[in-house]
């Protein structure tokens, strides 16, 4: 008897020292993050498109947060900062003429080439365990463009997905934000590079 | 032999026995990305004015695995897989999936997953399918950790409002969900894209399902639309869960 509840305590005290245990290995304890925006860089304005830009940043993205709860552990990523002020950076580095409205309507529309709407579309953080463990951060966000009709010239999602081998919690913020910095870089990238931005572009300087 | 050293030996059995436990309960092995054997398989295909779209829905259990990390069709998930290519020389077109369940509505997909009447597979958005994941996805997770981790987080879970969150592996397969889906894109002369989309099958397997699948294509310049539709039966599981 005496035998069967020390076996018993000893059953207990292993299955809580297991959970602790992958808590603290896998888990952890949780956290908020708040990821950074990218610096501007300065692009010369003879080089940049010949477009006014209406860039719609709403409150909804500019507040932008992601939660992750991964074996009990809630960690809150505060993204909606970094997400507006990359996309402004984007702009104003490509653009010649950018103005951020909150809502797709305001603004005369005479005043305006084409409308950006940047929105995000998912997010995923992930690891998994291994010696080191691997982190991957996954956001898919889409960039669609319209002319003053309201005709969508250029529509293109881009699904980022960082991963990096290490060691530590710190891992979790990290991931998150290159894959903030990364997301921003390919997005400069498309629209730097959009065949229907340059034909648009041609067009209108045809048309006037 | 002494007691100091079946201690030891004791000890170490202990540790490689928490380890591997550790191993095996939160390892998860990342899926093969879209690769060109996706585009090789027997599929359906439409051409209209050199916009060539190919679809194949994944039928076989294995294929699920290898692309999503899981068997999808056991949580009454059918992934199709869509290519759109351009082969024009200066047409641009936007290209989107249509379907009436396309729009990321919350709590739609767990209405579905529990509604046993719905006929008909209908297209569910990557985030309803990520939903559907969540409420059927444990992995090995709770099966090879089940007794002693219950034993800690029950009480946990039943005292407060403690919640655990997905396990790696469903994290996994609805990272892969997200990543893979196919998207509305504008397609520029010479351009391909490829992802999958989501079809919510229904409970009942003795029915045949119909998979409706629906592309639009607008030209950017003319807005002229095309409608590329497939229709495709899809027959009751056989007994290796294969959908004939």
């Amino acid at each position: 008897m005496a035998n069967t509840n020390k076996l018993f305590a000893v059953l207990i005290l292993a299955s809580i020292v297991l959970v602790v245990t992958m808590l603290g290995a896998c888990g952890g304890f949780g956290g908020r993050y708040k990821i950074k925006g990218a610096n501007m860089y300065i692009v010369p304005d003879d080089e940049k498109i010949p477009l006014n830009v209406k860039l719609v940043l709403d409150s909804e993205q500019c507040n932008y947060t992601y939660t992750s709860v991964r074996q009990g552990a809630k960690r809150i990523y505060e993204l909606g900062d970094a997400l507006c002020t990359n996309n402004l950076n984007v702009f104003k580095d490509l653009f010649k003429n950018v103005t951020v409205v909150s809502n797709k309507t305001d603004g005369k529309a005479d005043d305006f080439d084409i409308t950006a709407i940047p929105r995000v579309i998912d997010t995923s953080v992930l690891v998994r365990p291994g010696a080191p463990p691997r982190f991957e951060a996954t956001i898919i966000y889409e960039c669609t463009i319209e002319d003053k009709s309201g005709r969508v010239i250029f529509v293109r999602t881009i699904k980022e997905n960082k991963i990096i081998k290490k060691y530590g919690y710190g891992g979790y913020e990290i991931i998150m934000q290159e894959a903030v910095d990364e997301l921003f870089v390919k997005l400069g990238r498309e629209l730097a590079n959009s065949i229907e931005i340059k034909k648009f572009v041609q067009n209108a300087s045809q048309a006037k | 032999m002494n007691k100091g050293a079946a201690n030891k030996e004791l000890s170490l059995f202990a540790r490689i026995l928490l380890l591997s436990y550790l191993i095996i309960a939160c390892s998860t092995t990342p899926p093969s990305s879209i690769d060109s054997q996706l585009v090789h398989q027997t599929g359906y295909e439409q051409i209209k004015d050199q916009l060539r779209i190919y679809v194949h829905p994944l039928r076989d259990r294995k294929e699920t695995i290898r692309y999503f990390g899981a068997s999808l069709l056991d949580k009454g998930i059918l992934p199709v897989f869509i290519l759109v290519e351009n082969k024009n020389t200066s047409r641009h077109f936007l290209v989107e999936p249509v379907g009436p369940d396309l729009a990321d509505s919350k709590g739609e997909a767990k209405r579905k997953a529990g509604n046993s009447k719905v006929q008909g597979a209908s297209c569910i958005s990557s985030k309803d399918a990520k939903d559907i994941v969540y409420e059927t996805h444990g992995g090995r997770f709770w099966v090879v950790t089940g007794p002693v981790i219950w034993l800690a987080v029950f009480p946990l879970a039943v005292m407060s409002d403690f919640d655990y969150g997905p396990t790696d592996s469903a994290k996994s397969l609805q990272q892969a969900l997200i990543l893979k889906s196919f998207r509305k894109q504008t397609l520029t002369p010479g351009r391909t894209e490829r992802g999958f989309l989501y079809y919510h099958l229904p409970l009942d397997n003795s029915l045949s399902t119909p998979i409706g699948i629906s592309i639009k294509a607008t030209d950017v310049e003319t807005r002229e639309v095309m409608y590329f539709r497939f229709t495709i039966q899809l027959k009751s599981r056989d007994k290796n869960g294969k959908h004939q």
